[in-house]
């Protein structure tokens, strides 16, 4: 009975007779997904009706996995030039959460040879790799460089499940994309292209004189480097294939390898250059030179780092100024980062993101379990699975979408609801002390705390009541706001829009 | 159980399954028939029916038939892969049907726009939404119903995006919300998605309506057929639980599904036969599984290109142009593999040494959506924009 009242009663709060309203649904949606993920030029309708965000806050929530109020005080404190150029920097190698993930995922830090020596123990291995990048997502302090690994991981993609993968990801990792992640594209995409992951995941160990395998040389120009439209012919992934014949791993070192015996030495013509016979192993070497140095491998990235960092759908000036800049620096990633930074279009750009769930998860992560001795990895993988977003585990080579037209499903919005709920219903953070330590006084009161601490934004006025109203109708007290308050409005705040915005 | 739904028992069902990565189509309908296959493909042809079983001959297998497998005879002309063979009986019963030599004319070797353009169907251009979704919304005059289009996974599929009445569930027994404040939830997470532009707003009511049906529904809790045997991977989890979704009676009118793992440039003798016995006996046993409901379901698995007619030296091959596509189902004319057999001789490939496409795949997805999901001629076009069959096959049973 008293269940029905407050049933009853709470609806009349929330002022919708029913729970949702059918012929509104048809209205909203119908066409309502007008991205196919075509190429540019989508429609989809920027965020416009929440409340602005200041550019210092915009810049902060772009540049990190995760951020708290704390690391926004900080980077106040900064300035926006000086908090960037913070956080274009490499992490030291002394840093203690680093060090923290050593010591919690010992198998990510041993030289090939000796993890093949742990052969008995694949999964290990790939579970531990999953869990460091979920913790250093969450927990670092070297945000934005997580954010371009993670974007380098993606670009390069390689999955660790099939075959030896799971050992050559740990140096892929390390060796390739985590070492090259703040250098030059063109070193970056010559050690991918003698990583041992990407040799043995896209075929090039059985690309052979006589008989070249295509994977590589095809996913080479379309997902690397030019993009689908760039510009080249089946004829060149013909050719590019002959030119890295004999590429493979060493069964020694479990290191590149060039096997002579197995390339095809005549001669090649590749993008309309003459590669002439007789270049051995640096007609590969040759292949790469071109594809970095290549207009369209300036413009390609440049759109695949905008689209990450700005919108779905970025401009065309932007790209334009990004694509000069790389090509003028000879794609240096630092500095086509810091003109995607500081560009008008990514100021204008804000609320543009939809977060994907390792960036949801790192996020709920540093905000509800700051103490990350507590971190449970397994638990959160767990999450991340049913998500659709496990670290390394997107088989085909295009790397995990980066379009909202993806994950903002219904699938994936019921597990960020139900994970919001889950890590604020059984958080310490905000529990009685906090509320009470927090000095508010009001439920009003409270949702501006709660707001300022987990969504770090101010609210519309209709959101506001609404979660004021709703504690309050649910959980009546005559006291003051309580912590089952708290947790009420919070879960809800993070559940919502503003959380899973960035 | 409730009855909300049993009005629609008796509608159509189309399930669509992609398998994703270019399936090689010539060693899965295998054109025996034509001798270039077998000087195309040395060592990973698969050899024609009658070379064993009874007659074994074991120095010639080596050399017509290079994998050590041999074909079960369809048509005389076309065999199936021998580890397909679950899905032999649905052959001789008139239930499956191929269809040789199908595509996308507009493909290009990428995985990646090849499937999207695929999906879309919007004949090169921009269409809002896919094929599944454009047809769900030409027909929702006809079938109102709330929710009718599920992806089994944890994306919606980019053929059934573009309308109001398409969910993606991975887990239909977890599909719930759960929290200490369901009646709090219930109220505020509406509004505070609403007017929040991306599509926040249209996703939060999908779930609400998907949460609403399956608590009515219980998919999950209908029982299997102690007789189905679905494999114990992704696909059979979701093979099974598209067979819930349809014995519900819930209302669902198209399903799609997918399964990766297709893209096989290396050793094929290898990888493929385990791949293909477990989608045929995801398959059987979805037959076995739906009992009478097979008899509204059609089943149509498609892929993004074919392979290479040639092997490579790592006994695969690379990114062709036409393929096989599959249907089954008990209103299939099957029993038959269909579409013009362009060849395999050089002077028969189309320009780029592929095998050539002679029917666009749009004419099976338009023929299923017309003669068995009784969309209406009017709409066709509508669902696939600058499309206009060439022909009939006739694959679905009048």
């Amino acid at each position: 009975m008293e269940n029905m009242d407050r049933r009853r009663f709470l609806r009349i709060v929330g002022g919708t007779p029913a729970l949702f309203s059918w012929p509104l649904l048809s209205a909203c949606q119908e066409g309502g997904r007008p991205d196919t993920g075509l190429g540019s030029g989508g429609t989809v309708v920027a965020t416009a009706n929440l409340p602005a965000t200041d550019p210092l806050t915009h810049l902060v929530r772009r540049t990190r996995f995760a951020t708290t109020q704390a690391d926004l005080d900080a980077a106040q404190n900064l300035g926006l030039d000086a908090y960037l150029d913070s956080q274009l920097q490499a992490p030291s190698g002394l840093d203690v959460v680093y060090l923290e993930a050593n010591v919690r995922y010992p198998a990510t830090i041993l030289p090939p040879q000796v993890a093949a020596a742990f052969g008995a123990i694949p999964e290990q291995a790939t579970q531990q790799l999953a869990e460091r990048t979920l913790f250093l997502a969450a927990y670092s302090d070297s945000q934005l460089y997580e954010m371009v690994v993670d974007f380098w991981t993606n670009h390069f993609n390689v999955e660790n499940v099939t075959g030896e993968l799971w050992l050559h990801k740990l140096y892929d990792d390390r060796d390739v994309i985590r070492a090259h992640a703040f250098g030059k594209f063109g070193l970056l995409l010559l050690a991918s292209a003698q990583s041992p992951a990407m040799l043995e995941y896209l075929d090039s160990v059985n690309n052979v004189a006589g008989g070249p395998n295509e994977n590589y040389a095809r996913e080479l120009m379309e997902l690397h480097t030019l993009g689908v439209d760039g510009g080249y012919t089946e004829q060149d992934v013909r050719e590019v294939a002959r030119c890295f014949t004999g590429w493979s791993i060493s069964g020694a070192t479990r290191l590149f390898e060039f096997q002579a015996a197995n390339h095809d030495d005549g001669e090649k013509r590749v993008l309309g250059q003459t590669i002439p016979a007789g270049g051995g192993v640096t007609d590969g070497e040759r292949v790469l030179e071109i594809l970095a140095n290549h207009p369209s491998t300036a413009r390609f990235v440049s759109t695949k780092l905008a689209r990450r960092f700005v919108s779905d759908n970025p401009p065309a000036s932007l790209v334009n100024k990004m694509a000069a800049e790389f090509a003028n620096t000879q794609g240096d990633i630092p500095a086509v980062l810091r003109v995607m930074f500081r560009s008008d279009e990514f100021f204008a750009a804000t609320d543009d993101k939809f977060r994907r769930p390792l960036e949801f998860v790192a996020h709920l992560l540093r905000n509800t379990r700051n103490d990350h001795l507590g971190f449970d990895g397994p638990l959160m993988l767990e999450a991340l699975s049913r998500m659709g977003q496990i670290p390394h585990r997107w088989f085909p080579p295009d790397g995990f979408p980066d379009r909202s037209s993806h994950w903002l499903n219904t699938s994936v919005l019921l597990e960020y609801w139900n994970l919001a709920a889950n890590l604020i219903e059984n958080a310490d953070v905000l529990g009685r002390d906090a509320v009470a330590a927090s000095g508010v006084n009001s439920l009003d009161d409270l949702v501006d705390a709660l707001a300022e601490q987990l969504v770090q934004r101010p609210l519309r006025a209709s959101d506001r009541n609404l979660l004021s109203m709703l504690a309050a109708a649910a959980l009546p007290s005559a006291t003051g706001p309580t912590a089952e308050q708290a947790k009420l409005i919070a879960g809800l705040l993070v559940a919502s829009p503003y959380f899973s915005l960035r | 159980m409730n009855n909300l739904h049993k009005n629609s028992s008796g509608d159509p069902v189309v399930v669509c399954v992609f398998l994703r990565g270019a399936v090689d189509g010539l060693n899965l309908i295998v054109p025996y028939g034509d001798p270039e296959y077998y000087n195309l493909r040395p060592s990973i042809a698969i050899a024609p029916p009658g070379e064993s079983g009874g007659l074994p001959l074991p120095i010639s297998l080596p050399l017509i038939g290079g994998s050590g497998q041999v074909a079960l005879d369809l048509d005389g002309f076309f065999g199936l892969h021998p580890s397909l063979a679950p899905l032999e009986p649905l052959y001789s019963a008139g239930e499956f049907a191929a269809v040789q030599a199908a595509g996308y004319p507009g493909a290009d070797r990428s995985h990646f726009s090849s499937q999207l353009s695929m999906e879309v169907a919007g004949n090169g251009g921009r269409a809002a939404g896919g094929w599944l979704g454009r047809y769900l919304s030409a027909s929702a005059m006809s079938r109102k119903q709330v929710v009718r289009g599920i992806s089994v996974g944890v994306a919606l599929d980019q053929s059934l995006s573009g309308a109001s009445s398409a969910i993606a569930v991975a887990d239909s027994a977890g599909y719930a919300l759960h929290t200490t404040s369901p009646e709090a939830w219930d109220i505020g997470l509406p509004p505070l998605h609403a007017d929040v532009g991306f599509s926040f707003q249209g996703v939060q009511q999908q779930v609400f309506a998907g949460l609403e049906l399956l608590a009515q529904a219980r998919p999950a809790d209908i029982t299997t057929d102690p007789a189905a045997t679905y494999p114990g991977n992704d696909l059979g989890n979701r093979l099974r639980q598209t067979a819930q979704y349809i014995k519900a009676d819930m209302g669902i009118d198209v399903i799609t599904l997918n399964s990766d793992g297709w893209d096989h440039h290396v050793s094929e003798n290898a990888v493929l036969p385990g791949n293909l016995a477990s989608l045929a006996q995801g398959l059987d046993a979805l037959r076995t599984d739906l009992g009478a409901h097979w008899n509204r379901t059609v089943v149509v698995l498609m892929s993004e290109f074919g392979r290479t007619v040639d092997e490579n030296a790592s006994g695969g091959t690379d990114h062709g142009r036409a393929n096989m596509m599959m249907v089954m189902g008990g209103p299939v004319n099957g029993g038959r593999v269909y579409g013009r057999w362009p060849g395999l001789a050089a002077d028969k490939l189309d320009p780029t040494g592929d095998l050539a496409i002679t029917t666009d795949y749009r004419t099976v997805l338009a023929e299923i959506l017309s003669q068995h999901m009784g969309l209406a001629a009017a709409d066709l076009g509508h669902v696939f924009p600058g499309f206009a069959p060439a022909s009939t096959l006739g694959i679905i049973r009048r």
